[in-house]
């Protein structure tokens, strides 16, 4: 079954878009996020213009997605290290020389 | 048109929680399921060590049964084989108690037969009284050198037959002396139990006895007029000899009561 991809309207920085795509509640929330960041900014650097509050928020999101890449890595490796302990752990129940 | 800074579009209001916040929340539930998944592991290791236990125990024991089951066939095929030869051996006796039967039946049977014949025929040959009555007293001796044969045999049997009657007989009566031994020592037991019983009776209504007198003495001490077994505690008994006697009477009390058990 084939999803059709639907007509959203947005408001990003104060200005009006009209944006396709299938998973509308994750788009609205993605759009809450970046106004999010513009307002942060615009409250901190009142003086900027929006097309540089912009491209900070997008920097700024940048670099939270690759703080998720990094944080999603140590969590695998950590999750693998675990798992090859638990390996050890019962590779030892089962052969160790019982008492 | 600017960026809205509708209260209902402020961060607190549009997440739930700040994503460094989501970030140490999944931080924190990704080691809680860690920590789960370790105790899993280690409980599954726990029975992974006691299952081999138990299989090492099992391996054990169907060895020992194996073993057991190795010597049990050897000892029922040994009782087979036992068996067949006692089978054997007694078939074997039985034919050579019958070819014995037959040994000692046939010389005889001849013998009458054939002085049966002759006996017969003598009438028809010529009569030779001499070799007639020399051969009926050959065949009358060796009949009863027979018959005596089979008599002694007999007698023998009849013998072991006896010896084992009186041997089970004296076996019989040792048993029988044995039990009315104990049956007699069963009645002395009852006897003296009753005894028993009956001494205690009176040593508890004795120590009563006892122990009254020696609360009396205790009350009259001051008036020092007390009489205990027929001793007379004289009106000029000086206290400390009261007390020494009384401590006398309350040590015996408890001997006695301890030796036969009374509280």
């Amino acid at each position: 079954m084939t999803i059709m991809s639907k007509a959203i309207r947005v408001n990003i920085g104060g200005k009006d878009l009209t944006l396709r795509g299938d998973n509308e509640e994750r788009i609205k929330k993605s759009v809450r996020e970046v106004n999010l960041q513009i307002q942060a900014l615009q409250q901190s650097l009142r003086e900027q213009s929006t097309p540089t509050l912009s491209l900070l928020a997008a920097l700024n999101i940048a670099e939270r997605y690759h703080d998720a890449l990094d944080q999603n890595s140590q969590d695998v490796r950590f999750v693998n290290e675990e798992l090859d302990k638990m390996t050890q752990y019962l590779e030892r129940a089962w052969r160790q020389p019982l008492p | 048109m600017g960026p809205r800074n509708l209260p209902q579009e402020q961060p607190q209001q549009l997440f739930e929680d700040a994503p460094d916040a989501q970030a140490q929340k999944a931080q924190a539930e990704l080691e809680a399921t860690v920590l789960r998944f370790w105790d899993t592991v280690r409980k599954s290791a726990d029975v992974i060590v006691t299952l081999r236990q138990e299989n090492a125990i099992l391996q054990a024991q169907v060895q020992s049964l194996r073993k057991s089951e190795t010597e049990l066939q050897s000892r029922v095929q040994d009782f087979l084989e036992r068996i067949a030869d006692l089978e054997t051996r007694m078939s074997t006796a039985q034919g050579s108690v019958v070819h014995h039967e037959e040994q000692i039946a046939s010389p005889a049977i001849a013998h009458e037969r054939q002085v049966v014949s002759n006996v017969e025929a003598a009438p028809y040959q010529t009569p030779n009284n001499d070799e007639l009555n020399a051969r009926a007293h050959d065949a009358t001796e060796r009949a009863q050198e027979l018959m005596l044969a089979r008599e002694l045999e007999h007698e023998v049997e009849v013998r072991s037959l006896r010896k084992n009657i009186d041997r089970l007989e004296d076996e019989l009566n040792r048993l029988q002396n044995e039990l009315n031994e104990a049956q007699g020592q069963l009645t002395d037991h009852k006897v003296i139990s009753q005894q028993l019983a009956f001494v205690r009776t009176e040593l508890e209504a004795r120590t009563k006895l006892l122990q009254d007198l020696q609360i009396t003495l205790e009350e009259n001490r001051n008036q020092r007029q007390l009489d205990i077994f027929s001793s007379v505690v004289q009106p000029g008994m000086s206290p400390a000899e009261m007390v020494a006697l009384a401590s006398r009477l309350d040590v015996l009390s408890g001997r006695i009561s301890s030796l036969f058990g009374i509280s």
